[in-house]
């Protein structure tokens, strides 16, 4: 993927991170913020993350980010449910929190792209 | 950025054999001087996105609410406009006309896909009022138990053995501050069926390379998963998670590829990439073995057992990849399960090589119902059967091009040792089908491949012989379609009982607010009423055809039983008369019935649905 692609997908995703976490402050209860709240668990950290692991091609960076979104969150409301530390709300922040900072930091980092994986 | 894994030997680029023909050179060359302003677009390269345009225009169109309680035993289909169906043709029209150019355009291709997806799942969310089959509603029930209380319910059910998903809704509900998880519902089945088709479309142009073959496959998943496997569940998100798992696996852990001919007698070192992103593959492997654990009984099996299949077809590395797979699942049983398997040990291995019992289950018992249903229960083996077909034909014509490779084959066979394992509730051949569905899509790609002019794909450079000619690409576009009439056929088949009006929930609702802690709420059928989607564990919540074998003498059964509540609802009488032959209005007969004793009254009606409450139960307060 391009680096001026991948620069505009990580803003896009920052975005979405930014809007789930003012909602969350704000606590808005509709659907919309249960709906945006789904796209970024399925996209944001997945790809905050695989951003780094330069994979082969787009389709692949775009289906290994959507599982390991959902891997990961599912992981992590596991550990809190077999703790039995049920703070969804605290973790989401968490999450979200740390993908924002990293999305934001891929979205602005200057330099060409590195090739390969 | 992008480093691609080199061409499987034989595979033939897109753009290969481009030659221009004599009479077209000085065309070529006249256009080649011209600045790109200057040349106008050439009409052809307009007609496949039309095409895929005027198929969304007439779906679009063609598409008009459905009321559930109208239908019969051929479902859905009854209900759709000739307009709206018309649109499928023109739809694998489109992607023909593009398949058979010289180059292809994966963006044209790719919006086409997502069309496709919207077109063959996206039909039922955007006619129907509301979510579809009871047990989707019912694991927002789970998921609001755990939300709630941060613990599962043991002995309850036993996929709450495997609570990962239902961890994860309530984890999203939670933050999300919204009471459960049925918003998502009605469009989940679009978003998994589109995440399933990327993952399929990974894996087979990692096997098949970024030619046609592997847009061919892509297509024949998308218009043979008939299973309606994809709604909100543990398996859907496991399967997706599975898929990615193999597309990494295909990508950089096998050499040589799924596809390359010959038997490997002698395992070979790793693949030609770098340690790093081997590295990188084997650890997403890892997470995602460990998410699959927690969440689904039969995934990380399949998924370790497909992997064993790579190893002992000696294309995996490393060979102990499996292991990673496999580990935590058998620890996750051991331990997370043991609620399950400490009373249900029997269930676990009782049904082991029973193969009998699976086929008498999965198959011959699910032939029940009117002459509607037999249909649907035929189009959907037929559908097994058109894919299986497919791909032996597929398997067959590399093998008449000389190229003999087996893990394609076992790839799509292992699937079927699940039938030893287990029936699963009569499930079990759905699961095998699904399970194997992406490896019989790559093989029957090669099957379709053969038919269009310039094949592409693994081998595709040997002995190419053009038996079809120009009736190769209708050929094509007339399985395409017959695929996915035949799975819109499929997937709507139940809706008559398995799809629910915005009346049926509300009747359930406000049986959930009326009923008190300990307190019985029943339905006529589990199958056929959205139920179970809140108060799980605080009233019990039951269906009146367990204790009523084919509704004789129903309403002694439900005065015999007396539950506080009874849900009553269009889908149930179109269940009674599609399943067991009863009469129309025989939920009315029943529901007047209950009132005359007096020992019942409506406390809800709103379009045919109807909630009835136990008197005594008014008197007593």
């Amino acid at each position: 993927m391009h680096l001026d692609e991948r620069r505009a997908v990580a803003a896009g995703l920052a975005t979405l991170s930014a809007v789930v976490l003012v909602l969350t402050a704000w606590q808005v209860t509709t659907s919309v913020r249960l709906y945006l709240d789904t796209a970024f668990v399925l996209f944001a950290p997945g790809w905050a993350i695989v951003a780094h692991l330069r994979l082969a091609t787009r389709a692949l960076q775009w289906l290994t980010a959507i599982a390991l979104g959902m891997s990961g969150t599912l992981l992590l409301a596991q550990i809190m449910i077999a703790l039995d530390w049920w703070h969804p709300i605290a973790a989401f922040i968490l999450v979200a929190g740390a993908t924002l900072f990293e999305l934001l930091r891929q979205a602005t980092t200057p330099g060409p792209a590195r090739s390969g994986p | 950025m992008t480093r691609l894994a080199p061409p499987p030997r034989g595979f033939r680029t897109p753009t290969a054999g481009n030659r221009p023909r004599r009479w077209t050179a000085p065309i070529r060359a006249a256009r080649d001087h011209l600045p790109p302003s200057a040349w106008p677009f050439p009409p052809r390269d307009a007609v496949g996105p039309l095409l895929a345009v005027l198929a969304a225009i007439l779906w679009l169109i063609g598409l008009r609410p459905v009321q559930p309680a109208q239908l019969g035993g051929l479902g859905l289909i009854t209900a759709l406009s000739p307009v709206l169906l018309l649109s499928y043709p023109v739809l694998a029209a489109a992607v023909v006309v593009e398949l058979v150019r010289r180059r292809l355009r994966p963006r044209v291709l790719a919006a086409c896909t997502v069309l496709g997806v919207v077109l063959v799942y996206g039909l039922q969310p955007a006619s129907e009022q509301t979510a579809r089959l009871t047990v989707s509603w019912l694991h927002t029930g789970f998921a609001r138990y755990l939300a709630e209380h941060g613990h599962t319910l043991d002995g309850y059910d036993a996929r709450f053995s495997w609570p990962g998903f239902f961890s994860l809704l309530a984890f999203l509900t939670n933050a999300s501050g919204a009471p459960d998880a049925s918003p998502l519902l009605q469009w989940a089945p679009a978003v998994i069926a589109g995440v399933a088709v990327l993952g399929v479309r990974v894996l087979a142009s990692s096997v098949l390379g970024p030619g046609r073959a592997g847009w061919l496959a892509t297509w024949i998943f998308l218009l043979a998963e008939w299973t309606e496997q994809d709604y909100l569940s543990p398996q859907a998100a496991t399967y997706l998670i599975m898929l990615a798992a193999l597309a990494l696996v295909a990508r950089y852990l096998v050499h040589p590829g799924l596809a390359a001919p010959g038997r490997i007698k002698v395992r070979r070192g790793p693949p030609p990439n770098t340690p790093r992103e081997r590295l990188v593959a084997q650890g997403l492997i890892l997470v995602f073995a460990l998410a699959l654990a927690p969440s689904h009984q039969l995934t990380p099996l399949l998924l370790a057992g497909l992997l064993l299949v790579l190893v002992f077809t000696r294309r995996l590395w490393p060979g102990w990849l499996p292991w990673l797979v496999l580990v935590p699942a058998l620890v996750w049983f051991s331990l997370g399960a043991k609620d399950f398997w400490q009373g249900q040990l029997n269930m676990v291995v009782g049904d082991f090589g029973q193969v009998g019992s699976s086929v008498d289950q999965g198959i011959t018992g699910r032939f029940v119902g009117d002459t509607g249903r037999t249909i649907i229960l035929l189009v959907r083996v037929g559908l097994t059967c058109a894919i299986a077909s497919l791909a032996f034909a597929g398997w067959w014509v590399r093998r008449r091009r000389g190229l003999r490779s087996l893990p394609l084959v076992l790839l799509a066979l292992a699937p079927l040792g699940l039938a030893v394992l287990q029936s699963y509730g009569g499930e079990v051949f759905v699961r095998c089908y699904l399970f194997a569905l992406p490896f019989a899509s790559i093989l029957a790609a090669f099957c379709l491949d053969a038919l269009l002019a310039r094949p592409s794909g693994p081998g595709a450079a040997t002995r190419v012989r053009r038996h079809f000619g120009k009736t190769g690409p209708v050929i094509a576009g007339v399985v395409l379609t017959a695929l996915g009439l035949a799975t819109v056929t499929a997937r709507g088949g139940g809706d008559a009982y398995l799809s629910y009006s915005k009346a049926d929930v509300a009747a359930v609702a406000d049986a959930y607010r009326l009923a008190a802690p300990g307190q019985s709420i029943a339905a006529l059928s589990a199958d056929a009423t959205p139920m179970g989607f809140d108060k799980i564990g605080v009233v019990t919540q039951s269906a009146i055809e367990r204790t009523c074998p084919g509704y004789v003498r129903v309403a002694t059964c439900v005065l015999d039983s007396a539950p506080n509540f009874l849900v009553v609802t269009p889908s149930q009488e179109n269940y009674g008369r599609i399943y067991y032959g009863l009469s129309p209005g025989w939920t009315s007969r029943l529901v007047s019935d209950l009132l005359y004793t007096g020992k019942y009254r409506l406390v809800f009606d709103q379009d045919g649905s109807k909630l009835l409450a136990r008197a005594d139960e008014e008197k007593q307060k």
